[in-house]
């Protein structure tokens, strides 16, 4: 192989106020090869991206693109060497149509002017669209897209700029299964073209299914390159995290019985899922997987009163119970740990006591609706002391504690309003691997304790061990229930997977 | 033609399309009412009284779209016209009646709009302060360095370069009227017309007017994509000042007068016909014409409520409920489809 | 229990520094100017000027820690001294009720007209999703035209004397609004971190997502945030019409940026979610004392406007500036922490 490489990256260093984000990291991408990115979350996969792309400045080291080194690279420059990054947000214009945003460098035209050449650019956008074998009126704005029709805008926007390499952050997570296939696909045919992919995804099948090359990325420092066929998921599972879970699985033989304390009965919420019936009884962990997009979150926040159902039945302890939002979720016993704990779950300049005694203000307010102080600081400290929150004050703020700890923090949120039904939606993202165990055993806990756990996750690992039964949703309705010796990680995924 | 105005009017901006029909409606029920209201002279009178705070909308609608708000313009508009016409008075400069000299006039004001414009863009950019608060506070500082550095003696018609003063009273056509009264379509309708067209063609013909829809709809991928963010900011905020500029000249010569020390007219109309018009505070989108019948709209409001027997005492109330119902309607539009499409931005 | 004290009696660097401010310009004040400022007349036409403003610079407190703003207040307040005045003036309620009557009626009414048009605001922006800059805004044009409306934009004079004695009085030496002033200040300090309201609006002012996905009640909070920023706006008519003895539309629009300069100053974020109430009288008491000095330097209006807009500009850069350093240092902290622990 004397090729010149596409992209080399040589010691790359990027330090965000004294923090090695990227620590002498060696990487080099070939012409038309695809590039896996493996890493936990906070591993130092997005600064590689954002250091590669020219989005963030580098501290030290050099990024050479075919062979030519440049003093600093910026957008603009990456962009001309042909890098072209889709973010997990996708980084679209949701205001401006679709072909403005297919060609948004060449709006101008082909020689890049100063003036919109409207006629043109609608062709030569419904040309890249079509190149996808994507039908979208490239007059439409993009707010009024699909997920998928926008996932494919912004491919197509890509390809539009000649790109000789497409970097995907996580572009599966917000794709229903089939468009999933598809994007291989898509990635794929890149390949044969000639242009080359970084994919970065948490779905080891997928790094597996195209990958030429598997690099992988701990704690800022690379851990190495593989080929995919020396490596199976649970090696390179191993080479990620780096250490090994230690937890005792879920005992599988409890048989539940009697009222749940939840049921749903034919839910509906169209477009997000319908048909969806199922119980949890109180003691049980039950889990729900599916891929982003199947409706488990939409149906977990209609449980909590965000997301009101169009139809069918919520009973709790078999009383018919309607939840037109939040609060009377919590006036029903119902608590929602959310997916995104920064923006959703806290407060984040805000106390951790503050932050654990939020949502039972009520309940501590005397008859004049006043908070005692030193009350609420008595909760605080002893939910942090229960969930073993490690802090040096309860009155420091929510953001100074690490992703864990602040996790831990919303979990005794929730558990201080003493809920019979707690929904856990993916409670383990971005999470160190001692945290991570600690709340497994937490969930036993909380369901030892007579609460009915519903545990959304992505991790086939983590349902495997946490959950008394796992229920699967594709395209918005249950495909598949796993119970007793059939729960195990490989049945979990190929279930979601829709195999 | 037809099947054209039909294709525009189904598939057209929502906001632009209901504003069209309120505001035929409202003209038809004032003309039923008070039938002088279909009248060449009234329509006339409302090109006159607009002008200034359309051409400044233009800038603001700039602004808005780009995701910032300006309640600066006002305070621009008096130092720079006032600027502009004691410097041409002191030294001479616009002497004579011509059309030059009116040029020379609004260059010097449009030049000072562009620098304190340029001011806001700058403090904007750099400490990345919110701009309205920001904007409400230069305000303040160049209206009060303007009395305090420059002068507080209000420039009188008889100082006033006689080109201003044509400028303000004469006509492009004009016709008498059945009493025996002059009307006509007043010269400021030539700066409205420039000022509606070169936006326009800003934002819809230049690359670099889309790139300020893009910087206001999702800053974060304009910055992603190369979009020169400091240009982009630097520009909408000096083209509020550069259009506020020629707004001070228009009052100026419609009043005869500077006065530094009393800003006249409404900052709050003008946002409100932009925010009418259909733009969004949090950027991205807005239109030219939305604006123009946003503007229209206020307008006609406020010299009709009189034909239809309502004191004029009562505009502002009219006015504010106007603008209060329709931001309340877009809002709430605009909630709907966020709690639809489970975007939890709506709270 | 050191915990609990420094809970109870937070001290913050925004209060340092406010304090460090106010006796480093009395300090000047008494240095440049002597007893031309410090002299009991001086000081008791500033006390007497205070109460107006700090209200109305409260409400806008209140809404700017919810990370909105008020900007219909100075509205608010004339529309409820318009309805005050009506009240005092009318013969025939004077005739019915009697003067005292009268005045008590349009006390009250003028304090249901300012909760009136808070609550207003309130629902405007948490029901129908409307930012409060252009909610409190188009509120602002709707409730002074309404007081327009109603007074034909002209001047209401000629009040009772007893209603404006009433307001003028002294109790020792001090006048009852600014005895009141600093007891609504102390209530507020103790009070708005602890209600569940205030707790509330802290939070929502803080993260709104996070505030909807708590099962906060926000839209109560809001609208009696709102409220009570109109009810202060109110009290401070009813200061106003009695030290003035007379309304009219526009009067007090100077205070606009003035409230937002003090909230500002007080440490109060434009985000939301952190401020003091304690902060904002110190930054009150502040402003008060320059504009004072500014008077007796015989400063014009247009000067104390480039001052007033030019403290603004600079308080919101330093602020971004410190934030920046002290964000900073707290990355730099952190890794020390980490590198010690690994």
């Amino acid at each position: 192989m004397s090729a010149t490489p596409l992209v080399e990256a040589r010691r790359l260093t990027k330090t965000y106020g004294g923090f090695a984000a990227l620590d002498g990291v060696d990487f080099t991408v070939m012409p038309g090869e695809v590039v896996c990115l493996a890493g936990t979350n906070g591993s130092g996969k997005s600064t590689l991206i954002k250091c590669v792309s020219g989005v963030e400045p580098i501290d030290a080291g050099q990024i050479l693109f075919s062979g030519t080194e440049h003093p600093a690279i910026t957008p603009t420059l990456a962009m001309d060497e042909g890098v072209q990054v889709i973010y997990q947000d996708l980084s679209l214009f949701p205001d401006l149509p679709v072909w403005e945003n297919v060609c948004f460098q060449r709006i101008g035209g082909e020689k890049r002017g100063w003036f919109v050449k409207r006629r043109e650019g609608m062709a030569f956008a419904t040309m890249q669209l079509a190149r996808l074998g994507v039908k979208v009126d490239p007059k439409r704005r993009v707010e009024r897209l699909s997920m998928g029709e926008r996932q494919s805008v912004a491919i197509a926007r890509a390809l539009a700029q000649n790109a000789k390499l497409v970097i995907m952050d996580e572009p599966t997570t917000a794709l229903p299964s089939r468009e999933v296939d598809a994007l291989l696909g898509i990635v794929k045919n890149l390949r044969s073209q000639g242009i080359a992919t970084i994919f970065v995804s948490h779905k080891l099948d997928e790094l597996f299914a195209i990958a030429d090359k598997i690099t992988i990325i701990r704690d800022g420092v690379k851990v190495g390159d593989y080929n995919p066929a020396d490596l199976d998921k649970e090696k390179l599972g191993f080479l990620m995290i780096g250490k090994k879970l230690d937890v005792q699985p879920v005992d599988r033989s409890a048989v539940f019985s009697g009222t749940p304390a939840i049921e749903l009965d034919n839910l509906v919420k169209e477009p997000y899922y319908r048909g969806v019936s199922m119980a949890v009884h109180p003691g049980e962990v039950v889990g729900l997987t599916g891929l982003i997009g199947s409706g488990r979150t939409e149906m977990a926040l209609s449980l909590f009163g965000l997301n009101p159902p169009d139809g069918g039945e919520v009973r709790r302890n078999g009383r018919p119970v309607t939840v037109g939002k939040p609060s009377e979720a919590i006036a029903a016993g119902i608590g929602l740990v959310s997916e995104d704990r920064q923006s959703q779950g806290l407060f984040l300049s805000h106390p951790i006591t503050t932050n654990v005694t939020a949502a039972i203000l009520d309940r501590l307010a005397d008859r004049f609706g006043l908070v005692s102080l030193g009350r609420e600081l008595d909760v605080g400290e002893e939910w942090c002391g229960k969930l073993n929150v490690r802090a040096s004050s309860v009155l420091n703020p929510a953001q100074s504690l690490s992703g864990g700890n602040q996790q831990k923090v919303v979990l005794a949120k929730w558990l201080a309003t003493g809920p019979d039904v707690l929904i856990l939606d993916s409670p383990t993202v971005g999470i160190d691997i001692g945290s991570k165990a600690d709340i497994y055993e937490l969930i036993k806990t909380v369901a030892a304790a007579g609460k009915a756990v519903l545990l959304i996750s992505d991790e086939a690992e983590e349902l495997e061990m946490c959950a008394n039964r796992v229920l699967v949703m594709q395209s918005g309705e249950i495909a598949a229930e796993l119970a007793g010796a059939d729960a195990t990680q490989a049945k979990i995924l190929a279930a979601v997977r829709g195999g | 033609m037809l099947s054209r105005l039909k294709e525009w009017f189904t598939t057209g901006n929502i906001t632009v399309r209901i504003m069209t029909v309120v505001l035929i409606a409202y003209c038809v029920l004032v003309g039923l009412v008070n039938p002088t209201f279909f009248s060449l002279e009234i329509f006339l009178d409302f090109v006159r009284n607009g002008a200034g705070q359309a051409v400044v909308a233009m800038g603001v609608l700039v602004v808005m779209i780009s995701g910032g708000i300006d309640v600066s313009f006002l305070a621009i508009a008096i130092s720079s016209s006032y600027i502009s016409t004691v410097l041409c008075t002191t030294h001479g400069w616009a002497k004579p009646k011509t059309f030059l000299s009116l040029l020379v006039v609004m260059g010097i004001s449009c030049l000072v709009g562009v620098l304190l414009g340029c001011v806001n863009g700058l403090v904007i950019y750099f400490f990345k302060l919110p701009t309205f608060i920001t904007t409400l506070a230069t305000q303040s500082i160049f209206h009060g360095a303007l009395a305090t550095f420059v002068g507080t003696k209000p420039v009188t018609a008889s100082r006033m370069p006689r080109s201003v003063i044509e400028f303000g009273s004469g006509a492009i056509f004009e016709f008498t009227s059945e009493t025996g009264s002059w009307y006509g379509l007043s010269y400021f309708a030539i700066p409205v017309v420039f000022a509606v067209g070169l936006t326009w063609f800003i934002l819809y013909g230049t690359v670099f007017g889309r790139r300020i829809f893009a910087l206001g709809s999702n800053a974060l991928a304009a910055k992603r994509c190369g979009v020169n963010i400091f240009a982009a900011q630097m520009f909408v905020f000096a083209y509020a000042g550069f259009l506020a500029g020629v707004m001070g000249i228009i009052y100026a010569a419609d009043l005869r007068w500077v006065n530094p020390i009393t800003m006249v007219g409404d900052e709050l109309i003008v946002i409100a016909a932009v925010l009418i018009g259909g733009a969004k505070l949090s950027g991205g989108s807005g239109s030219v014409l939305g604006t123009l019948l946003g503007m229209a709209m206020i307008v006609i409001l406020r010299s009709t409520l009189v034909l239809l027997g309502i004191s004029s005492s009562w505009n502002d109330f009219f006015i504010g409920a106007v603008i209060l119902v329709s931001v309340a309607v877009s809002a709430w539009r605009s909630r709907q489809e966020s709690k639809a499409a489970l975007r939890f931005d709506y709270v | 229990m050191p915990e609990k004290i420094q809970r109870r009696w937070p001290i913050d660097m925004d209060s340092m520094i406010l304090a460090g401010i106010l006796v480093a310009i009395l300090a000047f004040m008494g240095f440049a100017l002597g007893d031309s400022f410090f002299n009991i007349r001086n000081i008791s036409s500033m006390v007497s000027q205070i109460p107006e403003f700090a209200f109305l610079a409260m409400g806008m407190g209140v809404a700017m820690i919810t990370g909105g703003i008020d900007l219909s207040n100075v509205a608010a307040m004339n529309l409820s001294g318009i309805v005050l005045a009506l009240c005092l003036t009318s013969s025939r309620l004077a005739g019915g009720v009697g003067i005292w009557g009268a005045i008590l009626i349009g006390a009250v009414s003028a304090l249901l007209v300012g909760v009136a048009c808070g609550v207003f605001n309130g629902l405007s922006i948490s029901r129908f999703g409307i930012p409060p800059i252009i909610a409190t805004l188009g509120s602002m044009l709707f409730f002074s035209g309404l007081g327009v409306g109603i007074t034909n934009g002209e001047g209401i004079t000629g009040l009772p004397e007893q209603f404006t004695r009433l307001i003028n009085m002294t109790i020792v030496e001090l006048p009852p609004p600014f005895l009141f002033m600093l007891a609504v200040f102390v209530v507020m300090s103790i009070l708005a971190p602890r209600l569940t309201t205030g707790k509330t609006l802290y939070m929502y002012g803080s993260s709104r997502v996070a505030a909807l996905f708590t099962g906060l009640r926000i839209g109560k909070s809001l609208a009696l945030g709102y409220a009570l920023s109109g009810l202060f706006a109110a009290v401070s008519a009813l200061i106003l019409v009695g030290r003035t003895n007379s309304i009219k539309v526009g009067y007090g629009d100077t205070y606009q940026l003035q409230a937002i300069l003090v909230v500002v100053l007080g440490g109060v974020n434009p985000d939301g979610g952190k401020g003091k109430f304690g902060n904002i009288l110190v930054a009150v008491l502040i402003l008060q004392i320059l504009q004072n000095a500014f008077t007796l330097f015989m400063f014009t209006p247009y000067a104390k406007k480039l001052i007033w807009g030019g403290m603004l500009l600079a308080f919101m850069v330093v602020r971004t500036l410190l934030e920046k350093w002290s964000d900073r240092r707290k990355i730099r902290a952190r890794m020390a922490q980490m590198a010690e622990g690994a």
